[in-house]
C-alpha cells in the first residue's frame, strides 16, 4: 500500500508551504481573500444563504491550503523509504498505531479543555496532527534504530579482537 | 526469543552488513534481531539459517517469556 520512495520528496514540498499557510491563518494573519468559482456540496457563510450542491465562490486558500497539506502529508507518510524491508514495515505500522492513539488522547483533552469557537482551532490542527504524529514518531525510530546499529557494530568488533 | 547469530556470524566470518546483503534486509534490521528488539519473520528466519547452513533451531530458540 505503498508508493515509491521518489514521491516522498513532493509530499515535502506539498505539505511544508502548506503547514506554514494554515498557520499563518490560524495566527490570524490574513491571507488575500481571492474567490475561484468551484463546486460545492455544501457551502454556508456570514452573511449568505446556504447553499447545496452547486458551483460557489470559494475561498481559494481554504481550498488550496488543507488540500495540498493533506496530499503533501499522504504522500510522506505512504511513501516507501529508500530501502524497504520487513523490520521498517513494522516500525511504520507501530509509529501509525502510536499516532493515531497520540492524536487522540490530545484530542480528547481538548473536547475537555478548550470550548466554544477556540475548538475551531483544535478541530483545524487535527486535520494535519494525525499524519504529522506519525510523520515525527517513524522519523525518530528510524534515527533511534540508525544510531543503535552504529553504536552495536562498533561494540560487536571489539569483542573479536 | 533469543539468537546466536553474533556467533555463527563470527564462525562464518560475516559482517552485519555481509549478512544483511544475503538475505536482502537491511543491516538495520540485522542488528535489531541480534539485540533482541525484533523477532523476523519465519520466511527472515529461515533464509538466515540458510545462510550459515544451520536449521532455524540452532540459530533461534524460545525464551521463558515468548
Amino acid at each position: 500500500m505503498l508508493l515509491p520512495h521518489p514521491y516522498k520528496m513532493v509530499g515535502w514540498v506539498l505539505f511544508i508551504p502548506a503547514i506554514l499557510a494554515g498557520l499563518a491563518f490560524t495566527w490570524k494573519l490574513d491571507l488575500p481573500l481571492i474567490t475561484i468559482p468551484f463546486p460545492a456540496i455544501a457551502h454556508t457563510d456570514f452573511f449568505q444563504d446556504d447553499q447545496h450542491w452547486t458551483i460557489t465562490k470559494a475561498n481559494l486558500f481554504g481550498v488550496l491550503i488543507p488540500t495540498v497539506g493533506i496530499l503533501g502529508g499522504l504522500l510522506i507518510t505512504f511513501s516507501k523509504e529508500k530501502q524497504e524491508d520487513e523490520f521498517i514495515d513494522q516500525l511504520r505500522l507501530n509509529a501509525l498505531q502510536w499516532a493515531v492513539l497520540v492524536n487522540y488522547l490530545a484530542l480528547l483533552l481538548a473536547s475537555l479543555l478548550i470550548h466554544g469557537m477556540a475548538f475551531l482551532d483544535v478541530v483545524i490542527y487535527n486535520m494535519f496532527t494525525v499524519l504529522l504524529i506519525f510523520i515525527l514518531r517513524f522519523h525518530f525510530m528510524l534515527y533511534k534504530t540508525r544510531r543503535a546499529s552504529h553504536e552495536k557494530q562498533y561494540q560487536g568488533t571489539e569483542s573479536y579482537s | 526469543m533469543k539468537n546466536n547469530i553474533k556467533v555463527q556470524r563470527a564462525i562464518a566470518d560475516l559482517t552485519q552488513e555481509g549478512l544483511a546483503q544475503k538475505v536482502s534486509v537491511s543491516r538495520q534490521t540485522i542488528n535489531a534481531i541480534e539485540s533482541g528488539k525484533y523477532v523476523p519473520s519465519t520466511v527472515l528466519a529461515l533464509k538466515i539459517a540458510r545462510v550459515f547452513e544451520k536449521p532455524v533451531e540452532e540459530i533461534f530458540a524460545l525464551e521463558k517469556g515468548d
